[in-house]
């Protein structure tokens, strides 16, 4: 039987978390949480998500980071990245390395799931 | 051949470039002594400038010297030089023997015959010392001393400017710092006011579509106020922190070229969607030949889209127009509309932080037009409204211009 799919959610905002990892909970995704770039890194290496949720400014290993060292590791280099980014935030220059789309907070727990359902659809992940 | 005046014009010619170049006072110096030395076929030369107490002079450069007599010692400014320190040139012809040398068996070690001293004046005020060495015994003629001594003049100038640059280069140094600084800190300021609200607003957004359960239409409806009343404040908390950061010149990070086709269609896509709610046509005119310019796409989105929701927001019926136009040198970008209009005497206020319109009903912060114009006075452009549009005699019409980039030959093959 074919497993559901995995979905890696890195986010330092605990209130946030709990409603975008509800909000996708709800469509029968496992999901698996991260708080800090680090955690997201070992999480990822150990369960192989098949899409992540990452947020880029966060403390201990930021989103940079994090998806950096993310694409080098060859198990992962192909899965989606959805980057969420504060709106009014500026990242002032390009992200060094490619991210399946960029998210601009806030962004409504409802939206976040369609977005990730496309996603999905177009690796052949999803159910 | 050439002549021994051309060979000093040239000399101090080449002092002159030097001195109006931007160099390190090192570099300066150096300069003077080398070109001096062979304008002269001297053995060496060097420059020493006086001490802050005025008692010593020190070896700033030399060449043609060995390391060993320049660093034979600080040269008393009482004894060997205090004529020279008078302001007159005073020449040596047996340097190993002349009683008004202080390292007589040094200079004969070093192979040096005679020597001429020169002041060098900064202010009509002496600085230091330049001397010409020869390994032969040499008369120095006037014509050869006031060479020497017109280098060393306009040395000590090129010295001065190096110096007082070097000061405002640590002083931009420093500003530059401060100002990264303060955007550093704005984007924390920014960073913590909005988490929470963005939280906050997930939370609401999460129980308004019934993750929690059901949820009463009335419920909704107050969870959706909640919603709006959050986005009012997120775009308050924006706009305030946009001033100071566009002010701090930020933008200039974010500048790269760019196709300004491009970026309108990328700011004007949902914006179809909010027109045709409305019932407006949105007619976007774009040249066939894509403009490039200089710039930030995420502020230009910004202004953009300002200009093209302000115009649906104040049109009840009839069009918008978007158009891109040539205007001198720059292009321009036009948005027309044919709705409600400004009054004439509030245009002149209408760029003008938290400036709104009497005729404006709708919330807004009244700062989305000013920080369209710290925008585009940020890229080297001007913006500027007109109402009734001249066009239609309808509405208004917003135009901003932005400085275009030379497509190369070379580039645009």
């Amino acid at each position: 039987m074919q497993r559901r799919p995995r979905i890696l959610l890195v986010d330092d905002d605990v209130d946030l978390v709990k409603v975008m990892s509800g909000a996708l909970e709800s469509k029968a995704y496992d999901v698996i949480v991260a708080y800090n770039g680090r955690e997201g890194l070992e999480k990822a290496k150990r369960e192989k998500p098949d899409l992540v949720v990452l947020d880029i400014l966060m403390p201990v290993a930021d989103g940079f980071t994090f998806a950096n060292e993310f694409r080098n590791d060859p198990a992962l280099a192909k899965v989606p990245v959805l980057a969420l980014t504060s709106f009014s935030e500026s990242l002032g220059q390009p992200f060094p390395f490619e991210v399946s789309e960029y998210i601009a907070k806030p962004i409504k727990p409802r939206d976040l799931v369609a977005k990730v359902e496309r996603f999905l659809k177009k690796t052949g992940t999803s159910q | 051949m050439v002549s021994k005046k051309e060979k000093y014009y040239r000399s101090l010619y080449e002092i002159a470039a030097v001195v109006n170049s931007a160099n390190t006072p090192e570099s300066v110096l150096d300069a003077v002594a080398r070109t001096v030395s062979q304008a002269l076929n001297a053995k060496g030369c060097s420059l020493m400038l006086l001490s802050p107490d005025r008692k010593v002079l020190l070896h700033t450069v030399a060449c043609g010297l060995s390391d060993w007599y320049v660093r034979k010692g600080p040269v008393s400014a009482d004894r060997s030089i205090s004529e020279v320190l008078q302001g007159k040139p005073v020449a040596i012809l047996n340097a190993t023997e002349d009683e008004r040398m202080q390292y007589r068996a040094q200079a004969k070690q070093e192979g040096i015959a005679s020597l001429l001293s020169a002041p060098i004046f900064l202010k009509g005020e002496v600085v230091g010392v330049i001397r010409v060495y020869t390994a032969e015994q040499h008369y120095f003629a006037n014509s050869e001393v006031y060479f020497v001594q017109a280098a060393a003049n306009l040395g000590a100038i090129a010295l001065e400017r190096a110096k007082e640059l070097r000061q405002c280069l640590n002083e931009v140094g420093r500003l530059e710092e401060e100002r990264r600084q303060f955007v550093r800190f704005l984007s924390v300021v920014a960073h913590d006011l909005q988490s929470p609200l963005v939280a906050t607003q997930s939370i609401l957004s999460y129980i308004k579509d019934g993750y929690t359960g059901e949820v009463t239409e009335g419920q909704k409806d107050l969870l959706q106020r909640g919603i709006r009343r959050i986005d009012e404040l997120l775009v308050l908390i924006t706009d305030l922190l946009d001033i100071p950061r566009i002010e701090a010149g930020q933008l200039r990070y974010e500048m790269h070229e760019i196709s300004l086709n491009g970026v309108i269609r990328q700011a004007l896509a949902g914006m179809d969607n909010l027109a045709r709610q409305k019932g407006l046509e949105l007619k976007v005119e774009l040249p066939e030949s894509a403009h490039k310019v200089c710039a930030s796409s995420r502020r230009l989105q910004q202004v953009l889209n300002n200009l093209v929701s302000n115009a649906i927001n104040y049109t009840r019926e009839g069009m918008v127009i978007l158009r891109v136009k040539d205007y001198n040198d720059d292009v321009a970008v036009e948005v027309l509309d044919t709705g409600i209009g400004i009054p004439c005497d509030e245009i002149p206020r209408l760029f003008t932080d938290f400036f709104r319109a009497s005729n404006v009903k709708t919330a807004g912060t009244g700062l989305g037009l000013s920080i369209s114009k710290r925008i585009i006075e940020a890229h080297g452009g001007r913006i500027w409204a007109e109402s009734p549009c001249p066009e239609s005699g309808k509405g208004s019409k917003f135009t901003f211009t932005l400085p275009r980039i030379q497509v190369s030959e070379t580039k645009a093959q």
